[in-house]
């Protein structure tokens, strides 16, 4: 089932035209990964799921993007609510400078989530830091900075912080750029637990990452939608030759 | 990338050069049977180490480029395609030496009837071989749907031969050794033609991203 629709979705900075009529449609508990050259725009399209791109100057957008049959670029879209429901990881972990629990606690406080009963925030905590595998490590120092921890537990920190907001779709810029390939392992299948109750979309210039991890490969370059099939036939029979090149190294 | 693709033209060349040793491998097998040359057929044999050893080069390089060049799209189809084809090959020279070992016995033998089947066998099949190798060599300028059709001309063929000794085994059974023997000789002709379908079908796979095997109709 389709989660998001994206319809003839053209975006421009000042006179660059940056996104080039991409429609395609993103399925509901899969993995979607966008692929790409850099500067293809990939993840100007990723930050067009929450209206990210909204606060950058001289940016004009066009076309639509339904989240649930709802066009989230539609006037009365209340923006703080759809950006609880479609969260965002970025390439560098980013938590507050607070406890670990106070960041993942974060979220539901602004919402209002969890104001009663009381005990209710202590389990929503919990059960985000279980989501992500840090529960067992961190239940007896949920006091520690955030910043103290390891860079893969500061992402999955972040990830955490999303799920306690209750969200539908994950967004992913580069998310593990900044891991190991040990790190980068244990991320990839979190993602692929996470993948059981929510929809993600992940941008990655690691191609062996969008082969492991996707069901749904997108081939982007300048600006368009080259591509967008089944991963396993991106990676071993492609119908075009730009992806082609792409994935196989001999771009340009 | 450059590097990348060197270490994919080096295979490539490899590989040519392991099907040229096979297809002179059947060659000389046939004609050791033909012209009754049993040095010939000595050679053949003393030759399999050599695509034995090549065989084995040629699997450790594919494996060596998957692991190091984590090919995807078409270089993974060429590298798999290399390494299963390979198999092939070294199966089919090991036809050519029992090929060959026949030889050396029917040459002791008289020659009750001269070989016709079996000269027109091996030439269809060297031809399959060399259809299917240069698809893949050349990279798919020529993809090789008319050697499945061949098979089927090699496997009538293998039955005519058949029963024309089997008429000659009737009315002699004093030839039935000899005439055994070359049946055998016919059916491992068939199976490298089998080898050089399969051969074919890779390279189709290669080609086309589709795997046709155990299809009705494989055409284009």
């Amino acid at each position: 089932m389709n989660k998001i629709t994206i319809e003839n979705m053209n975006l421009f900075y000042g006179d660059f035209h940056c996104l080039k009529d991409n429609t395609f449609s993103i399925e509901e508990k899969k993995i979607t990964a966008l692929i790409g050259p850099s500067g293809c725009g990939k993840s100007t399209l990723l930050r067009c799921l929450n209206r990210m791109n909204d606060f950058i100057e001289g940016v004009r957008i066009d076309g639509k993007v339904l989240i649930d049959g709802r066009d989230i670029y539609s006037p009365d879209i209340n923006l703080i609510q759809l950006r609880k429901e479609v969260g965002m990881v970025f390439q560098r972990p980013n938590p507050f400078p607070l406890s670990v629990y106070d960041n993942v606690a974060y979220g539901p406080k602004v919402h209002g989530l969890f104001k009663t009963p009381k005990g209710v925030l202590e389990t929503a905590v919990a059960k985000s830091l279980s989501a992500v595998g840090l529960w067992e490590e961190l239940k007896d120092r949920l006091d520690v900075l955030a910043t103290n921890l390891t860079l893969e537990q500061q992402q999955r920190l972040c990830i955490a912080r999303l799920l306690a907001v209750e969200p539908a779709i994950l967004l992913m810029d580069e998310p593990c750029s900044a891991l190991d390939p040990y790190a980068t392992l244990k991320i990839e299948e979190l993602f692929l637990r996470l993948k059981e109750n929510y929809t993600i979309v992940i941008v990655t210039h690691n191609m062996q990452q969008a082969a492991r991890v996707s069901d749904l490969t997108a081939f982007m370059y300048i600006g368009e939608l080259i591509e967008f099939g089944n991963t396993d036939t991106i990676f071993v029979n492609p119908r075009n030759k730009l992806t082609e090149e792409y994935i196989t190294g001999r771009f340009g | 990338m450059a590097v990348f693709d060197e270490e994919l033209k080096a295979l490539r060349e490899m590989v040519l050069k392991l099907c040229s040793m096979v297809e002179c491998a059947i060659r000389d097998s046939v004609r050791a049977i033909d012209e009754r040359n049993s040095d010939l057929a000595k050679e053949v044999i003393k030759r399999d180490h050599m695509i034995n050893a090549l065989e084995v080069k040629v699997d450790e390089e594919c494996i060596r480029l998957i692991a190091l060049r984590q090919p995807v799209a078409k270089d993974l189809r060429f590298i798999t395609t290399a390494m299963k084809i390979t198999t092939d090959l070294e199966r089919m020279g090991d036809l050519a030496v029992n090929i060959a070992e026949r030889a050396i016995e029917l040459n002791e033998e008289h020659l009750f009837k001269p070989y016709v089947n079996i000269p027109l066998m091996a030439e269809i099949t060297q031809g399959m071989v060399r259809d299917s190798i240069d698809a893949f060599v050349r990279g798919c300028t020529n993809i090789p749907y008319d050697v499945i059709n061949k098979d089927d001309e090699v496997d009538d063929l293998t039955v005519k031969n058949f029963n024309e000794l089997l008429r000659y085994m009737i009315r002699d059974p004093k030839i039935i050794p000899i005439a055994i023997k070359r049946t055998y000789v016919a059916k491992y002709l068939e199976r490298i033609a089998d080898h050089a379908t399969n051969i074919a079908e890779m390279v189709i796979y290669m080609c086309k991203g589709k795997i046709i095997r155990h299809m009705e109709s494989p055409g284009p």
